[in-house]
């Protein structure tokens, strides 16, 4: 996982997963600093109250939106950097060709589901807007925490049609760059 | 179909999709998504989808995942492992087999404050390894000592997968992290007779080294002050109630920060290194747990985790054999898959069913106890050929020894955790009788 | 079974809601439709979801039978939370009659695309704590409190005390090491989290005083699936619900009030009555919560006054 930030995909890369490979980095160390964030605010919110001034209010509830958030955000380098597990040893005597292909099908369905999710979310995000619903005391509006959902399924899913394509589809895929 | 032989299908179907490479995940949840299809309908698993991530994580238990994982990967890019090795090293370096003992003591240090097994192998192999190389250790007693070691990153707590078994069972975290203390000093305790029979056997493969003096002892451990500040403050402040998880975590990020770059490597390269660090390794648990929770909720209309229970509640077959059978059925799983997806997949469905049978115990010890059980089962998944993922880290790092070797250097640590395991599921009360002295 | 009705609920399976009422009401269901009903219960959120949800899982058909707290969704449904003001509950029975009777005067848009089958409350919260017993308001001041909803955690900290709002099971461990000296809950929870082992004393109200507070419970069904079944059946559903059932849960809670009790005492803690005047003080002190409430209630559409005032004829009356 520490090769993240010097890329290990084999020969140039191109402009597309550059591009890609920069807004998911970005996305992620977003997220990181957000739980970062977290974290100081906590140990802040401690350090007051044991000062005997009161903890912070909200602090459960910024704890419960940094973690939604960072999740969100997280998600789409995992896809780019294949860091989902899997097994794969009954399919190690195979020729490498019939596991890329495998690979690059199952990818393609992971595009399809988080694509759907993606969908899905923003019609959460809508509905939970139109209640106008908000965090208890903080009172922040629910439907901010969709956004990053929804940005992170949806540039997941994207992540994941570039890396599929670019396997079952080489031809098109050298077309737009991928 | 009736729903009880439509779940069996779905689970063997989810199987065979895992074991033709499918990710985890993904298998999980499309599994889920045709048991939800089937069982309720199209329409509730739109409506379930468009919240299901956002509520699943915003979640104040939750957060603590993210919060040790950060708290870990900042120890590990902080190069602390290298005092906690040479602490080690000045103390029980001298013994025979000395070195591979201190990387084990430092694995099991560096995994009082990360809750990873992975982070642990990797970050102790780093320093260890060279080292036990340099004075002639075998390269599978190097290997076997540290990928064993390594394990001992979900075992002490903090321990993800510790976390991940305490929300779906809704049992105590605290509880839970201090359950595990007593098995963790077991483990220690089995590897170190391990690896001293070991050397008994080959002498040649682990020698002893130079004993350091008194004044070089007391040094080392000065060395290392601020990782047992760390631990002391952050799971002190778990058992002692002064801290929640999530609070606890988040000090431990704050500190690990402050005396890292106080006292370690810490820049802040590494610091954004960590960040990156942190969003892989929770990205990919967040995904499985999002595909597993799909998954439960088929299940959970399907009734067959209640069917199971109440059958094996009502058999005649005695419970003790029912364990063992899970037991056999998580070492078996363990070689071919990874422990996190096994506590998911299988705690929905085994853990009623524990649950359901009668030990004699107080429902919280019982549910303690197999929580420990099953975390002991399949962390040695770990380390156990062909799939054991603590292997796979160790291996990549070192790629001069064969993978043969580091399988046979498994072999002791594998036998060792047999004893251990046979030991926790003879006496429930090492399980438990901690937390009752601390908590009650 | 003809009709399958999928309950959920966010309790786990040892709570006695679940095994002396869901899984009691299920069977006589199933005995009154001569098996033509089946309601399979799903304990501990089984079906996903966090419990905030579970109205809309109602609505949307993920479950056909639901049990939720309107103030897990501040403001969604005002009408069936204005209960849950401090100084409403008289006892779990009464107050939930009268819940039930305000619900179906004035509470028809609360809950569109559901059919609500019982409105309940629990008895009147009570203030447990670890070093001293709370007499009078003066001994409010500087507690740190665990509030259970937000209105009544604005009274509290109106007389000085430190107020959190901890989930539940944080709570626990902040009692334990002393993070916080109490919480505003009814003894019926007190079993399930050994609250009578992380406290030494607890202050109740006079005997025919208003109680503190108590929550809202709704017992909800997708009405489409209710509209979907045959007449025979609904007409089985009607009489197992309404008004009755309401009144049922409520006297139930009233029992397990009644156990939860005991369990303190038993214990050896310091049970305490806070007088009637002193009450009377407080509530006088929480008229701006009450203000506020039939603010936000006007700001709905609805008439703020008239529902308070209908709320509290109808506990009077009860
Ligand atoms: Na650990
Ligand atoms: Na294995």
């Amino acid at each position: 996982m520490s090769e993240i930030l010097t890329d290990s995909t084999e020969g140039p890369r191109a402009p597309l997963n550059t591009l890609l490979h920069r807004i998911c980095v970005s996305s992620a160390a977003v997220g990181g600093l957000v739980i970062f964030g977290a974290a100081f605010f906590v140990t802040f919110s401690i350090i007051k109250s044991l000062l005997g001034f009161g903890a912070m209010r909200g602090e459960f509830e910024l704890v419960e939106l940094a973690c939604a958030t960072s999740a969100s955000l997280f998600l789409p380098l995992c896809q780019l950097t294949k860091g989902h597990v899997l097994v794969d040893v009954f399919t190690g005597w195979l020729p490498v060709r019939v596991n890329q292909t495998m690979d690059a099908i199952w990818t393609l369905l992971f595009a399809i589901g988080w694509a759907f999710v993606c969908w899905q979310l923003f019609h959460g995000l809508w509905e939970v807007h139109g209640y106008g619903d908000r965090t208890m005391l903080l009172r922040v509006p629910v439907w901010w925490a969709y956004v990053p959902a929804v940005f992170g399924a949806g540039l997941s899913a994207f992540v994941a049609v570039v890396q599929s394509l670019s396997v079952l589809m080489p031809r098109l895929a050298r077309k737009v760059g991928a | 179909m009736d729903p009880f032989v439509f779940s069996i299908v779905l689970i063997v179907g989810l199987f065979v999709l895992i074991f033709m490479r499918m990710p985890i995940a993904l298998a999980m949840a499309l599994a889920g998504v045709v048991g939800y299809i089937q069982l309720s309908s199209f329409a509730s698993l739109k409506f379930y989808l468009s919240t299901a991530w956002v509520d699943k994580f915003m979640s104040y238990d939750f957060a603590v995942i993210p919060l040790f994982i950060l708290m870990g990967h900042l120890a590990t890019r902080s190069g602390i492992s290298a005092s906690i090795f040479n602490a080690a090293r000045a103390w029980i370096g001298h013994m025979r087999g000395g070195l591979a003992m201190a990387a084990v003591a430092g694995c099991a240090l560096f995994g009082s404050i990360s809750g990873s097994s992975l982070a642990t192998a990797s970050t102790m192999t780093r320093v260890a390894m060279p080292e036990m190389r340099k004075h002639g250790f075998s390269g599978a007693l190097s290997a076997g000592s540290l990928a064993a070691g390594g394990t001992l990153g979900i075992l002490i707590p903090p321990s993800i997968v510790l976390i991940i078994f305490a929300l779906l069972t809704e049992q105590n975290i605290v509880k839970l992290f201090l359950a595990a203390t007593v098995p963790g000093i077991l483990a220690v305790v089995g590897f170190m007779i391990a690896i001293s029979i070991y050397v008994r056997l080959f002498p040649e493969e682990g020698p002893t080294s130079e004993r350091s003096n008194f004044a070089e002892r007391i040094r080392a451990i000065g060395e290392i002050w601020h990782v047992l500040v760390i631990f002391g403050v952050v799971l002190g402040g778990i058992y002692g109630g002064l801290f929640t998880p999530a609070q606890g975590a988040s000090v431990g990020v704050v500190l690990t920060l402050v005396l890292g770059s106080l006292k370690g490597g810490l820049t802040l390269r590494s610091v954004l290194d960590s960040l990156i660090d942190t969003a892989g390794t929770s990205a990919m648990i967040f995904a499985i747990v999002f595909g597993a929770d799909l998954f439960n909720v088929a299940l959970a209309l399907s009734r067959m985790p209640l069917d199971v229970a109440q059958y094996f509640a009502a058999s005649d077959i005695a419970p003790m054999l029912i364990l063992l059978a899970i037991v056999v059925f998580y070492l078996v799983m363990g070689c071919l898959m990874d422990s996190l997806s096994m506590i998911l997949l299988t705690v929905p469905v085994f853990f009623p069913t524990v649950m359901a049978l009668d030990f004699g115990l107080l429902p919280e010890q019982q549910a303690m106890w197999f929580g420990i059980i099953a975390l002991v089962v399949v962390e040695m998944g770990l380390i156990t050929p062909p799939v054991g993922m603590n292997l796979f880290v160790i291996s990549a790092m070192a790629r001069d020894i064969p993978m043969k070797q580091i399988f046979r250097g498994t072999v002791p640590f594998i036998l060792a955790e047999f004893c251990r395991i046979a030991i926790l599921v003879s006496f429930p009360a090492l399980s438990y009788w901690l937390v009752d002295l601390v908590m009650n | 079974a003809e009709v399958t009705l999928r309950l959920h609920h966010f309790l786990p399976p040892v709570a006695p809601m679940h095994s002396r009422f869901f899984e009691v009401w299920a069977a006589e269901l199933a005995e009154a439709s001569e098996g033509a009903i089946e309601v399979q219960i799903f304990p501990a959120m089984q079906l996903g979801g966090r419990p905030p949800q579970l109205a809309d899982q109602v609505r949307n058909g993920i479950c056909d039978i639901a049990w939720t707290l309107p103030v897990y969704t501040p403001d969604r449904f005002p009408v069936a939370e204005t209960m849950s003001n401090p100084f409403m509950v008289t006892n779990a029975e009464k107050t939930s009659v009268a819940l039930h009777t305000l619900m179906d005067e004035f509470g028809a848009d609360d809950y569109r695309g559901m059919k609500p089958l019982a409105f309940h409350t629990h008895d009147g919260g009570k203030l447990h704590t670890r070093d001293a017993p709370v007499l009078s308001a003066a001994d409010l001041q500087g507690l740190k409190l665990r509030a259970p909803n937000q209105a009544t955690g604005d009274m509290l900290a109106g007389f000085g005390a430190e107020v959190v709002f901890f989930p539940v099971t944080e709570m626990v461990s902040g009692l334990s090491s002393g993070v916080i000296d109490g919480c505003c809950l009814p003894y019926e929870v007190v079993p399930a989290f050994k609250l009578q082992e992380l406290t030494s004393f607890t202050s109740e109200p006079a005997e025919g005083a208003r109680g503190l507070y108590a929550n809202t419970f709704s017992l909800l069904m997708n009405e489409a699936k209710y509209e979907g079944m045959s007449d025979d059946l609904r007409g089985v559903i009607d009489a197992a619900s309404g008004i009755d059932l309401s009144r049922r849960i409520g006297a139930q809670f009233d029992g397990f009030e009644a156990y939860g009790r005991g369990v303190v005492e038993k214990q050896g803690n310091t049970i305490e009555t806070i007088p009637a005047e002193e009450i009377a003080i407080w509530v006088e002190a929480a008229s701006p919560v009450h203000e506020a409430w039939i603010g936000k209630l006007n700001d709905k559409g609805l008439d703020g006054a008239a529902i308070m005032a209908r709320a509290n004829d109808l506990l009077d009356a009860g």
